[in-house]
């Protein structure tokens, strides 16, 4: 349920957006108030961290398990970039392709 | 970098804090952070909204350049997947979310900790960190050994910001434009994607 939420916040503040997106200062305060809501996320996040002994205990774990997931996530892209480039060699360079249209 | 720290010293602030008992119990209400969370999403809906550069960007977008960012999508979920076979506490769907952070560890990881939990949310902001950490500092031997997009879809996300200057450095200057579309589209995607992978139950 609470993912429905999440989501459906978003979608209402791209419809928002959209909506006065004429109006400068709203760009600008959605980002100052990005800005603060990550702080204030992160800031809980680490609040809850310090509070939870077991994740303080596993910490090495969940570090293990974050480096493996890194590697993983940078080697599929980076074969699969490769992979790209072989394909299509140089050609990836989106100036060329504009003046095309 | 400055702001990357910032970022980090309010989660390590978060972390001191509680653990020397200095701060009242209501802080520690999952309703508080759940609510906060909402109030993200919303925000960062409504910077999507009125971004004009976005739509410009759409108007850009041609088959082979839409492919780089389709590439990190596709290999960091893949990627991530693939080794969640290798630990056990974590399974695919969450691997998954965690790899569709694309380097973006502050938005990723407090969406991934709201929804599935702070442990969870721990793996994604350290695996992020490192995803953006190994960019910058393998920069030179990525881009020697898997060629010019290299440094460009390991960054990810953050290819638009904290890691453009890698990208300058050691794949050219006629590749900013490039790291800067893959990264701006994957960042739109990181709020979108995370919730959407996670929504399978």
């Amino acid at each position: 349920m609470d993912i429905l939420f999440v989501i459906g916040f978003f979608l209402v503040g791209i419809f928002l957006g959209r909506l006065f997106h004429t109006r400068h200062r709203v760009k600008l305060a959605s980002e100052k108030g990005m800005m603060w809501a990550v702080y204030l996320l992160l800031f809980l996040l680490g609040v809850s961290v310090g509070n939870n002994p077991q994740i303080v205990e596993n910490f090495h774990t969940l570090g293990w398990q974050a480096f493996l997931l890194s590697l993983g996530s940078l080697g599929g892209s980076l074969v699969l970039g490769k992979l790209l480039m072989v394909l299509y060699g140089t050609r990836m360079d989106l100036k060329k392709r504009t003046h095309e249209k | 970098m400055k702001s990357s720290l910032i970022i980090l010293s309010f989660f390590a602030a978060g972390i001191f804090f509680s653990m020397a008992d200095f701060l009242p119990a209501w802080l520690l209400d999952e309703k508080l952070s759940s609510y906060a969370l909402y109030l993200l999403m919303f925000i960062v809906g409504v910077g999507v909204g009125s971004d004009k550069a976005i739509v410009g960007i759409w108007r850009q977008l041609n088959f082979r350049i839409i492919l780089i960012p389709l590439v990190v999508i596709l290999g960091s979920l893949g990627g991530a997947g693939l080794l969640s076979y290798f630990i056990h506490q974590i399974n695919l769907q969450e691997a998954m979310a965690v790899g569709a952070g694309f380097g973006y560890y502050s938005l990723s990881a407090v969406i991934i900790a709201g929804i599935k939990g702070q442990e969870l949310g721990v793996v994604a902001l350290l695996a992020n960190i490192i995803r953006e950490v190994i960019t910058l500092v393998m920069a030179p031997l990525l881009v020697r050994f898997f060629g010019k997009l290299a440094v460009i879809v390991s960054g990810g996300a953050t290819a638009m910001d904290t890691t453009l200057p890698v990208v300058v450095k050691f794949s050219g200057k006629e590749m900013a434009v490039v790291a800067i579309f893959s990264g701006i589209v994957l960042s739109l995607l990181v709020p979108l994607l995370v919730p959407f992978i996670l929504s399978f139950s």
